[in-house]
């Protein structure tokens, strides 16, 4: 940007861009120190304590809980890499059949709500799963579901769609001049593939890996269902924070401290490793797609469709026993729609609060994104780059941090005029902001400031140049980011658990109630029901998007 | 959806409940089929609104505690009566219509009405116990032969749980006779995180036994799983559990109003057909159940174990950390 007098640096985007940082300091930075803070309390006396580091890093029930956290978060996203490498790599490289649907039922993957899937392996994989059964019966006994190697393959599936799609969308985009060259100088399709293609693809893996790594970490329902005497860090968090002595709950905001650090050091860890290594690419040259033939032709086939359809067995088991008929909550057999009578009195109170909030939240995720991303497109300071570095945040935080941050600090004092559905609202917010603005920067990076130059050139205020000429150049990514984000807001769960009250219940939540009862009938009705609501919006987002895999992660 | 349109809405509806206070908001650990058949008949009969918040007894006594300053709940319904014993300033002393019709034993404190009684059992599932006994003892679940087979949920965050833990402790000789077999119990435990999925394990076959109440088994046993009831030789917990009125209740009346609703002769008979032992002396028990008569009790003192409330869980906290 040239360099300009100093009355038009205090102009309108100076404004916007102190009043986003004013914004940011509320709702992110505030919460999470007073979490910071809690975690330095003593329980007993109130007073300042190392205490509970101290505690978290020597009994060997956290020792334990650390390590274990650790192994499953690696081989998860190991295990998320390893499916989702070679996806891409397929259907990027050569023709596949139903590619579209690949990436459809990938995408669904990403979005199934959560919790229930993980009883959904139980009904399929464990002590008594139709699977383990079926192959009881052929004389063939399978390990069950329980245990670390059963979370590390729930995992796996549930994530392993971030690094297809982001290393998909990074192959598309590689030129085939480089791998053109390393065929001409030699190299065996092998050594192509790992010296050249993998090192031009290794960020947009790396950053799918690290969305893996960060979301297993935080990962509550998974290890709390198939643990059995397995314990994560999370589980462990969970655990402290239920205890029923009443009293501030330290030890669960330490533990939740800890988790966020890994998360952290790993992000830090990736970033200084692209650092080091930069490539630019240009796409002259597009990459050309090969057919395969015979023996290889159908086991890539096999592959790529097995994959998606394994990833979406529990989604299908829940939709399938969401029409079983029941008696009480013991299944009889037949189908019936008996789970959604159930669910008929009080479902339509969670589903209206479920679309308000996710849909007030989006209304203002979408205004604050397309300033957001305009700020940290167009204006190159140190308050645009921190804003940039702050749109991380909130993708490494727990849930539960920030809901016990949020209670903490509005729920109390001056601030504690916002009433719950307020306090959701803003909650979800500021927890997928960054999809908005991810989507929106994205949008207008390729978009070239001269038309805003010239609006403000021939006299129209920066505001009015804006609304007029860069908002409807960056309604496509503005439309997808606030998909995304009313998609992940709809389904959230863990900050929605400690701050809802009467009247203000979600859908996320009651699926939740009724898994702990044991009624799976209505927990499974419940979440067809809100399957249903995001695969609209999913399909909406198809509708919207230029590149419909990128725009999901 | 019109938003402009739903937050106006809402707004109004805010505003309306706030100047007739006719909405009931009640915090509730009580199992979904007893909201689904009992609420609905308050409302009826009473012409008042009821907002519901169920979740654990120890995150209900978090946001009660969290919001002692401004209470937003009017009846705690449904918790284990210890965990209101132990939290005196947030609970409000309330004689309820109709305590002079309860049975013998049941009024335990001044600070809560009974709502049922709640008997202590195991669920088993014969089929997935292989060739080993059916267990019919508190001391039989100590037997490493069903070590990664018994569901429970945690004493530290399930009432039921609580009581299952103070039972243990009070049936034996001596507190520490009873610790003994506990801690052997708990090393052959599955924790659950909640004490509803526990019954629901067994009837699925993914573990053999689970130590739950009497009336979530029934629920399967009705439904026709492959489960049976069992009562343990040593003697079982018969416990009230309580609802209090919270101390300045925005709706006390309401609150009242509800309390004296549950103890009714028809909601008991409710109570009774949902596998519960009505607390009242005039309404008989569900006709599936073994009489209670021929149930052995242990005499389960409720007094004690809201005594030693604090020191059991911390107690038991230490313990799993050592034997899980």
């Amino acid at each position: 940007m040239t360099a300009r007098p100093l009355r038009s640096r205090l102009d309108f985007w100076t404004v916007v861009t102190g009043l986003v940082l004013v914004l940011l300091a509320i709702l992110l930075i505030l919460p999470i120190l007073r979490v910071l803070m809690l975690s330095f309390v003593d329980a007993d006396t109130g007073g300042f304590t190392f205490g509970n580091y101290v505690e978290a890093f020597t009994r060997n029930y956290y020792l334990n809980g650390f390590k274990n956290t650790l192994f499953v978060g690696v081989m998860g996203t190991l295990g998320a890499s390893l499916l989702g490498i070679p996806l891409a790599f397929f259907t990027a490289r050569f023709h596949v059949r139903g590619r579209t649907w690949i990436s459809t039922l990938a995408i669904l993957v990403l979005v199934a709500p959560p919790f229930i899937g993980a009883y959904a392996w139980i009904m399929m994989l464990g002590s008594n799963g139709f699977i383990t059964n079926f192959f009881e019966a052929l004389g063939i006994s399978i390990p069950t579901i329980y245990g670390a190697h059963g979370i590390i393959l729930v995992f796996t599936l549930k994530f392993f769609p971030f690094v297809f799609l982001m290393t998909q969308t990074a192959l598309n985009a590689v030129s085939k001049s480089f791998e053109d060259a390393a065929e001409n100088l030699g190299c065996t399709p092998w050594q192509r593939f790992r010296k050249i293609t993998l090192p031009l693809v290794f960020p947009a893996i790396s950053t799918g890996a690290i969305i893996c790594f960060v979301l297993s970490i935080a990962d509550f329902g998974t290890p709390a269902i198939l643990g059995r005497g397995f314990r994560t860090l999370s589980t462990i968090a969970y655990a402290a924070y239920r205890s029923e002595l009443g009293g501030l709950p330290t030890m669960a905001v330490t533990i939740s401290i800890i988790m966020m650090a890994i998360s952290m050091l790993a992000l830090v860890a990736q970033r200084r490793i692209l650092a080091r290594r930069r490539y630019a690419s240009s796409l002259t040259n597009l990459p050309v797609k090969v057919r395969l033939t015979g023996w290889r032709n159908v086991a890539m086939h096999l592959f790529c469709h097995g994959v998606v359809l394994i990833a979406m067995l529990p989604t299908i088991v829940v939709v399938y026993t969401s029409f079983l008929d029941t008696n009480g909550p013991v299944f009889t057999g037949g189908f019936g729609l008996e789970s959604y009578r159930r669910i008929l009195d009080d479902a339509p109170t969670a589903i209206a609060n479920s679309f308000l909030f996710a849909f007030a939240a989006v209304v203002l995720i979408t205004a604050v994104s397309a300033l957001v991303s305009y700020v940290i497109v167009r204006r190159e300071t140190a308050a645009a780059g921190s804003i940039d570095f702050l749109m991380m945040v909130p993708y490494l935080v727990p849930g539960v941090v920030m809901a016990i941050g949020f209670v903490t600090t509005f729920r109390s004092g001056s601030f504690n005029l916002i009433g719950t559905a307020g306090l959701l609202i803003l909650i979800y917010f500021i927890r997928r902001l960054p999809y908005g603005v991810r989507s929106t920067t994205s949008s207008l990076r390729q978009i070239k400031p001269s038309l805003e130059e010239a609006a403000v050139n021939l006299g129209a205020p920066p505001l009015k140049a804006f609304l007029k000429v860069t908002i409807p150049l960056i309604v496509p990514g503005l439309v997808v980011g606030s998909l995304m984000s009313f998609i992940t807001a709809i389904n959230e769960l863990s900050s929605t658990l400690i701050i809802y009250d009467s009247g203000t219940i979600t859908m996320p939540v009651r699926i939740y109630l009724a898994v702990l009862d044991g009624e799976f009938g209505i927990a499974a009705a419940l979440s067809t029901v809100l399957l249903l609501c995001t695969g609209v919006c999913v399909y909406a987002v198809f509708r919207f998007a230029d590149n419909r895999d990128s725009a999901f992660v | 959806m019109n938003l402009k349109s739903a937050l106006l809405g809402s707004a109004l509806a805010a505003v309306a409940s706030g100047a007739l206070a006719e909405t009931v908001t009640v915090y509730t650990a009580v199992p979904e089929n007893f909201i689904d058949a009992l609420v609905p008949m308050f409302e009826e009969t009473t012409g008042n609104d009821v907002e519901i918040i169920k979740a654990g007894s120890g995150e209900l006594l978090n946001r009660l505690t969290a919001e002692a300053g401004s209470p937003q709940a009017d009846v705690l319904w449904s918790v284990d009566g210890t965990v209101i014993d132990f939290n005196p300033d947030l609970f409000e002393a309330y004689e309820a219509a109709g305590s002079d019709a309860l049975a013998d034993g049941m009024r335990q404190s001044d600070l809560w009405t009974p709502f049922t009684a709640v008997v202590m059992a195991f669920i088993v599932n014969p089929d997935q116990l292989g060739d080993l006994p059916v267990p019919d003892s508190w001391a039989a679940l100590a037997d490493p032969q069903y070590d990664d087979m018994i569901s429970s949920a945690r004493a530290d965050a399930s009432g039921s749980a609580y009581i299952q833990f103070a039972t243990v402790l009070q049936a034996f000789g001596s507190e520490e006779e009873g610790l003994e077999i506990y801690r052997d119990m708990l090393g052959n435990f599955v924790l659950s995180e909640s004490s509803g999925a526990v019954p629901r394990f067994v009837n699925d076959g993914e573990l053999a036994i689970g130590v739950t109440l009497e009336d979530a088994a029934l629920r399967y046993v009705e439904g026709g799983g492959p489960v049976e009831i069992v009562y343990p030789s040593e003697g079982t917990a018969i416990a009230p559990d309580a609802m209090a009125l919270v101390a300045g209740a925005p709706n006390a009346d309401g609150g009242k109003a509800f309390i004296d609703f549950m103890l009714s002769a028809e909601a008991q008979q409710v109570v009774a057909e949902q596998g519960r032992r009505p607390v009242r002396s005039d309404v008989e028990s569900n006709p599936a159940l073994v009489p209670l008569a021929e149930v052995n009790s242990v005499g389960y003192d409720a007094a004690w174990a809201a005594d030693n409330r604090e020191r059991l869980v911390e107690m038991w906290s230490d313990m799993v950390l050592d034997v899980q």
